[in-house]
This record gives structure tokens, sequence and C-alpha cells, in this order.
């Protein structure tokens, strides 16, 4: 089975074809998309902006890392979930897609960093100057999987 | 003149025109707009839970909005800018759209309660330093922000949809 087949037998499933056939599916599903997007960016700049000292200056980075920790995973949560009942509405748009092969390596690597950061700030909280660099690196990352999503509509 | 005359001959001038004829200026201006809102409302979103209480175990509530208000501002002034400049090319077409104006009342509803919150509760701020000092109405005007912001996404996404 090749890939593409993959991606042809995901289009062609009950909730592709509804999602087709629905005039307001895609739209209400990219409204919870951005909502699950709002929540997801807005909680991962401001532990992000913590890292750098720029904001919150009586509150330490563990604690308004794990304050974002709630809003921050539901809200992938919820982007990743509407995300791929768009993607089941168009799979083989998005095979032909270079946009979207963008997207999903640079979301891996996304999640990969932000696991990565976390798991890193609760076993070493007391040095945060070296997290600097990879809270640069991840704000670069979601920012960039926003740019290659928003691009899978143009090109 | 009348207010839709007048957004005929906003979208006519020769800036609307141009604007909505380059594809590219007109897709990265739109991609601002989007990308911007997920950052500033996100921001908006988070000092909104501190505002009904979700995050007590982390700071008070003037902490959180003194600190992080300069960012979502900056956020908001790209909304504006941006909002305005695909205003300015489509101000016609989207003046008949049922969902722009629900969009603009929504607005309007996030602007008065965010300016009321300043207003009358602002000051007094400083002295919540613990979660049961929070006046209700402080709560009231969070999840109204909570609510009309979400509405504000919700139809400016049906704005794109209801005209292509």
């Amino acid at each position: 089975m090749t890939l593409l087949s993959l991606f042809h037998a995901f289009e062609a499933t009950s909730l592709g074809a509804f999602g087709r056939k629905s005039s307001v599916f895609f739209p209400a599903v990219e409204v919870l998309h951005l909502l699950g997007l709002t929540s997801l960016l807005g909680s991962v700049l401001v532990v992000n902006l913590k890292i750098f000292g720029m904001i919150l200056p009586r509150q330490s980075v563990e604690s308004v890392a794990s304050a974002m920790k709630t809003v921050l995973w539901p809200g992938l949560v919820l982007t990743v979930g509407s995300g791929l009942l768009l993607f089941l509405t168009e799979a083989v748009k998005c095979y032909y897609n270079l946009a979207f092969w963008y997207k999903m390596a640079l979301l891996v690597c996304a999640v990969l960093a932000q696991l990565k950061l976390y798991s890193r700030l609760q076993s070493a909280p007391t040095r945060q100057s070296q997290f600097r660099v990879a809270a640069t690196i991840s704000l670069l990352l979601w920012f960039g999987v926003g740019v290659a999503g928003r691009a899978i509509a143009f090109v | 003149v009348t207010l839709f005359e007048l957004c005929q001959q906003i979208q006519g001038s020769a800036f609307g025109t141009a604007l909505l004829e380059s594809q590219y200026m007109w897709l990265i201006i739109e991609s601002v707009h989007v990308l911007g809102l997920s950052v500033s409302v996100g921001v908006l979103f988070i000092t909104d839970l501190y505002l009904i209480g979700r995050f007590k175990r982390y700071g008070t509530v003037a902490e959180a909005l003194q600190s992080l208000r300069p960012w979502m501002l900056g956020g908001f002034a790209l909304m504006f800018v941006s909002g305005g400049l695909l205003f300015w090319s489509e101000a016609a077409t989207v003046y008949t759209s049922p969902w722009f104006r629900l969009k603009m009342l929504f607005l309007a509803l996030a602007g008065v309660n965010a300016l009321l919150f300043e207003a009358r509760l602002g000051r007094k701020m400083v002295k919540w330093t613990h979660v049961a000092r929070v006046p209700a109405a402080a709560q009231v005007a969070g999840w109204i922000s909570l609510a009309s912001w979400t509405a504000v996404i919700i139809f400016g996404r049906w704005v794109a949809y209801a005209h292509t």
C-alpha cells in the first residue's frame, strides 16, 4: 500500500465524505481549529516570554509553565483533532500540497521541542538562562507551523 | 452620503482596488491578521482566565493584567491595522454581510466591557491579593470577554466563507 492510496482511503471515509457534502462542516471545524490555535499560541507565548524574563516578574518559570500547561495541551488537542477532521475532507489535495508536508514536519518538531522544554524545566528549574535558546526555537517552530498552515490554502 | 455609499467609495478607492487585486499583498495581510489574532487573543484569554480565578495559585489578577497588557495591546494594534487594510479592500462587500455586522457587534461589546472594567475596577485591582477578594463584577467581565472574543473569531471566519 502506498502513501497515496492511504490518503485516498482517508478521503473515502464516511466522515470525509460527510465533510465534503456539508457546506458548513469545513468552516465550522476551522473555527474550532482557530480557537484551539488561539489557546495554544497564547499559552506558548506566555511561557516563552516568561523564560525571556519579560513578564510576571514575581512568578517562577516553573509556576508559569505549569499554569499554562492547562491551556497549552488542551489547545493542542483541539487544534490537532479539528485539523484531522479538516484533513479527512481533502487528504488527496494535502498529499500533493508541499505546504502541508512542511507544516507536518514543523508541527512534529514544535511538539517535540515543547515537550523537551517542559521536561527540562521540571528537571533543572534553577538555571533559567539556558532555556532562552530553546524558547526562541520553540517560538520560531510554532510560527513556522502557522505560516505553513496558511500557505496550504494558497499554493 | 449613506454608510453603504461611503463603503463603496472606500472599496473603490485606488488603494482599496490595488490591495484587492494584488494577490500576494492581500494574502500576506490576511495571514498577519489570522496568525496575529491567535497570539493577541490567546494572551487575552490567559488574562481572562486569571480574572475568573482559574490561575489563582499562580499570581494575582493585577500582576497578570499589568504584565501582559503591553503584549495584548501590541497584538491588538496589529489586528486593527491589518483588519483595517482588509476592510479597505472589501468595505462594500462586507457591509452587506450579516456575519460582519455580528462580528463588529461583539467587537464593540468586548471593547465596552474592557473600558468599563478599566474605569470602574482598574484602580481597585491591586487590593485583590487573594482570589476571595476579586469582586463578582470582575469575574463577570472576564466571562464576557472570553465569550465575546470567541464570538468575534467565529463570525470573523464566517465573513470569509459567506461571500466566496
